[in-house]
């Protein structure tokens, strides 16, 4: 059925610091499927960035370093590419969303030019087609009056106007996968409902797959096919957006789901916090990293690492919980459901 | 309002332009009432650019007002002579939105906790160190944190320890300015409550600013909602959150996405075209007029008032105000 | 999966106590600062050149059996050798000594101009940044007026009216010399001051006095080294210059201009003469400046991770 485009296996990362290394990715593996959206959602820390990082090949090397593992992108192995093969994968078949639509568009270029660059870069055509496809483009994001706005310069442009821009610059040569790293922290709600839809809208034009980085779960309920949690370095549950939100395992996927508030809820659940703070990935625990912030903790989380168990075809956890021979706890989400 | 009660802050015609260019005014603040009553949390919430911070700041005096009155305990903190402002400073503190610009990075955090004791002289010597040990246990710290610097701490660690400053001199009233827009989730929670049961102990009264409306709602007993440096609606949190009567309102909270797929697939949303315009020179009458579905001419001449719809729910809007 | 014995499944519940710890060795700033320099080679070379000048100003004239004015007219131009190691001039003064003294009086005239230059500066451009308005305005005109005198009148007619000296060289060199760190002093407090922990320092009732000692200097205490370690090669070049007109330092005294003045007269028959001052000029300056960026990378805060 689905096709894999891309696969990640036992990907470790490592910035090599004066303190010593710290591992910020410490053997992720996961996979995405074509025209599917993959959310992958932890606190800041957690490594979800240095893995998507990795995936487009930008992690500042030093201090950083892919240590391990492989990523195979559409039959290409990324890892052993050199950097020039590197950038006709970039931008071509992968385009980028960044978090902040402020900073990451060139304010001394117009937008069109910004969007030629790469069409022009990656596709034989000439500077009068290219001008058109941006136009297209620009029409494509809803930027209004796309003609007349093209020869505009980014700060001419609001917030949510820039990430359009920045969206549009990202799809200008059809990528197969687009990555969205928190492309909507830095936005008002409003504004933010409008680009979430219009991702969506792009996804089912362009069938692109697409990896979205975000920490707010009313996001992925939104957008996601299915849901990585990352925690310390690692995927610690992975599964389809249902079984993540009505059947988690993993006791900090529990926690992210009690401490958000909800809207829509009348009576006031109370929050609960995750008490505490990540361990420093410099020297990360030899056991389960969640152990010490973990209210179910046992004596083997602290000692032992939790292996990847499948609850389902599509779910997976690493927790001890799951072992045949712990307590049976009750999970505290089964009113997770309304109604 | 809540007639009968005295209020602990009371905000009348409040304004606040700031000049940014040769006949170009920001109307940041333009004539906002409201009060706020003792023990109560009070949200305010709004985009980038409505003015909910800039009120925040006002009310902390680091700005000016430009026009209006500010009653804090019945006096008009806009005249007080020095002696009293300084007192002033003592009974209403403020905790800011960035965890990383808001602590001195060339400061321990002993030192930053301790800056209103020594300033208003308060402890000295092996008291002012125990009083730094009591405040870092009140927020979830420990001794062994207090020699050490702030960027050796994560963000919410930071935020803490910017609380723990705040209520260093034992203040009445706090001003959170987006307290936890720069957090991660879960951590959110922990200082969110980490208020409610300093709210609890210590009797505080908040003015919350945020832009999320879920945590506000959560937080708060009453919730002003601005929009261009106006207040468009206020009412008890519950009551706003059950009957958004305020297009404006009703859009703003549509557009916030729920942490739950089934709901999130078969919801309904107001999409507001286009963005806020700038707070240089807004349109006359209503501010939300350029955006709303339902507007009427009447909305480009006068901005509505404020009117109570009943139950202490006031809207600013001719949809209501017959 | 080898089997796992059952009390090891007993739950022992959180350690919040240690998920707050932090493993990571306390650094200050300054520590933190000068691990990063140690790391830059070049710029640790210079830090030692300049080091043993210093103590060479210190101890080189004591090393050998002469005073710096000691006139010996048998040894008239003698050429480096083992009495005298960096030959004599031209009234047989031994040059070791008479470079080391003169590193003396450079070395002061750059270190207290510029120190004049950061400390007025300072001063001036953070009252101006910090209060603003007509304030600013008027302090920085002032300047703008300082800042377009030619500097050389002004030395000039100041060595005419006072005493040449190294005192008039200082005073001259700072009377205009901190119109440039009062503009950037400005600058940084302009920015520092809407920094949240500067409007927290407010709200919490600090005086202008306290914010602007305790948040804002601190917090450009490592731009106004880098600055002044650019400064004092600038303030060693300029009395070099100004020995070498014949504005600066009066005989039998000595600096490295003066000095460089005298060889330059000599130059074709005894380069030693040129040669020697020259050489410390050039070093001192070379190694202040590769210091000074090795500084700047080492204290910016941008650069911190």
């Amino acid at each position: 059925m689905a096709e894999k485009l891309l696969e990640v296996n036992d990907l470790k990362v490592s910035f090599f610091t004066y303190a010593g290394e710290v591992q910020a990715v410490r053997g992720v593996s996961f996979h995405v499927n074509k025209g599917e959206t993959l959310a992958i959602v932890g606190e800041s820390g957690c490594g979800k960035s240095v893995t998507v990082h990795s995936l487009m090949r930008l992690i500042p090397s030093p201090p950083g370093k892919i240590k391990e593992g492989s990523i195979i992108f559409d039959g290409i192995d990324i890892i052993s590419l050199s950097e020039k093969q590197m950038n006709e994968v970039r931008g071509s078949k992968m385009g980028m969303i960044f978090q902040d639509p402020m900073t990451s568009l060139n304010p001394t270029m117009t937008i069109s030019q910004q969007i030629m660059e790469g069409i022009m870069r990656h596709k034989d055509v000439s500077k009068k087609e290219a001008f058109e496809e941006a136009i297209r483009i620009l029409e494509l994001v809803e930027i209004p009056n796309a003609r007349k706005r093209a020869n505009n310069y980014p700060h001419q442009f609001s917030g949510g106007m820039r990430q359009r821009v920045m969206i549009a610059i990202a799809i200008a040569c059809n990528p197969m996968l687009l990555i969205a790293d928190e492309p909507t922290t830095a936005l008002d709600v409003t504004i933010q409902a409008q680009i979430i839809d219009l991702m969506k809208a792009i996804q089912k034009k362009m069938n692109t797959s697409i990896i979205l980085i975000t920490h707010d779960l009313g996001v992925v309920a939104d957008i996601a096919d299915r849901v990585n949690v990352m925690y310390a370095g690692e995927i610690v549950e992975s599964g389809t957006l249902n079984e993540i939100f009505y059947d988690p395992y993993h006791p900090y996927t529990w926690g992210l789901l009690e401490s958000v508030p909800r809207l829509d809820m009348a009576e006031d659940k109370p929050l609960v916090p995750i008490p505490g703070t990540p361990p420093d990935l410099l020297d990360p625990p030899k056991g389960c990293p969640f152990a010490d912030r973990c209210k179910y903790a046992m004596v083997i989380c602290k000692e032992q690492h939790p292996e990847m168990t499948s609850c389902s075809k599509t779910h997976k956890v690493s927790c001890w919980l799951t072992h045949p021979d712990a307590p049976k706890v009750e999970r505290p989400l089964g009113g997770m459901k309304i109604e | 309002m809540n007639s009968g009660k005295k209020p602990l802050l009371e905000v009348k015609n409040l304004k606040k332009y700031f000049n940014v260019g040769p006949r170009q005014t920001l109307k940041a603040i333009d004539d906002i009432s409201f009060n706020i009553y003792k023990g109560e949390t009070f949200g305010l919430v709004g985009e980038s650019g409505c003015g909910k911070s800039t009120t925040g700041r006002v009310i902390t005096k680091l700005y000016e007002p430009t026009a209006g009155s500010i009653y804090y305990d019945g006096k008009d903190i806009t005249e007080l002579d020095r002696k009293e402002a300084q007192n002033y400073t003592k009974k209403v503190q403020m905790i800011f939105q960035d965890p990383y610009a808001s602590l001195n990075p060339r400061m321990t955090v002993a030192d930053i906790i301790a800056e209103g004791i020594d300033i208003h002289k308060l402890y000295r010597g092996s008291d002012r160190q125990a009083r730094i040990y009591e405040l870092l246990s009140m927020v979830g710290l420990n001794e062994e944190h207090a020699n050490r610097f702030p960027h050796e701490f994560s963000g919410g660690q930071r935020q803490r320890i910017g609380i723990a400053r705040a209520l260093a001199i034992e203040p009445e009233f706090i001003v959170c300015d987006e307290p936890i827009s720069a957090l991660d989730v879960s951590i959110q929670a922990q200082v969110v409550n980490l208020l409610e049961e300093l709210q609890e102990s210590l009797g505080l009264t908040y003015l919350f600013i945020a832009h999320d409306l879920s945590m506000v709602k959560h937080i708060s007993d009453r919730v002003a909602v601005m929009y261009l440096g106006a207040i468009v609606e206020l009412a008890p949190s519950k009551e706003l959150y059950k009957n958004a009567l305020h297009p404006y309102t009703q859009a703003l909270m549509s557009a916030i996405p729920i942490p739950d797929p089934e709901v999130e697939a078969s919801r309904k949303r107001i999409f507001l075209s286009g963005d806020v315009p700038s707070p240089i020179n807004p349109p006359e009458g209503c501010k939300f007029q350029g955006r709303c579905q339902h507007v009427m001419p009447i909305c480009r001449e006068k901005t509505p008032e404020l009117v109570d719809q009943g139950d202490g729910h006031f809207v600013s809007c001719y949809l209501y105000n017959k | 999966m080898s089997a796992i014995e059952l009390e090891k499944f007993k739950p022992i519940g959180m350690d919040i106590e240690d998920s707050e710890r932090i493993t990571r060795p306390s650094l200050t700033y300054w520590q933190d600062a000068w691990r990063r320099l140690k790391m830059n080679k070049l710029a640790m070379v210079s830090l030692y050149v300049l080091i043993g000048i210093v103590i060479m100003a210190i101890i080189g004239p004591y090393l050998r059996p002469y005073t710096f004015d000691e006139q010996d007219y048998m040894e008239i131009f003698s050429p480096p050798s083992k009495d005298h190691w960096f030959g004599t001039d031209d009234l047989g003064r031994d040059l070791f000594v008479r470079v080391w003294m003169g590193a003396r009086v450079s070395l002061r005239i750059g270190f207290f101009a510029a120190l004049i230059d950061i400390v007025v500066g300072m001063i001036y451009g953070g009252i101006s940044g910090y209060f603003g308005g007509r304030t600013d305005d008027i302090m920085m005109r002032i300047v703008d007026i300082l800042y377009g005198i030619p500097y050389m009148i002004i030395v000039i007619l100041l060595m005419i009216l006072m005493e040449p000296g190294e005192l008039t060289l200082i005073i001259a060199m700072s009377i205009t010399g901190w119109v440039g760190t009062a503009r950037l002093v400005r600058g940084q407090v302009l920015q520092l001051k809407n920094q949240e922990f500067v409007l927290a320092a407010k709200t919490l009732g600090a005086s202008p006095w306290r914010i602007i000692t305790k948040h804002m200097f601190p917090n450009i205490l490592g731009i106004m080294i880098v600055q002044m370690t650019m400064d004092i090669p600038g303030a060693i070049f300029s009395e070099a210059f100004l020995s070498y007109i014949g504005l600066g330092i009066k005989l039998p005294n000595a600096s490295w201009g003066s000095l460089a003045s005298d060889g330059i007269k000599q130059v074709v028959e005894r380069p030693w003469m040129l040669i020697f001052p020259a050489v410390m000029i050039s070093l001192t300056m070379l190694s202040f400046n590769i210091l000074g960026d090795g500084l700047r990378d080492a204290l910016d805060p941008k650069l911190r991770n």
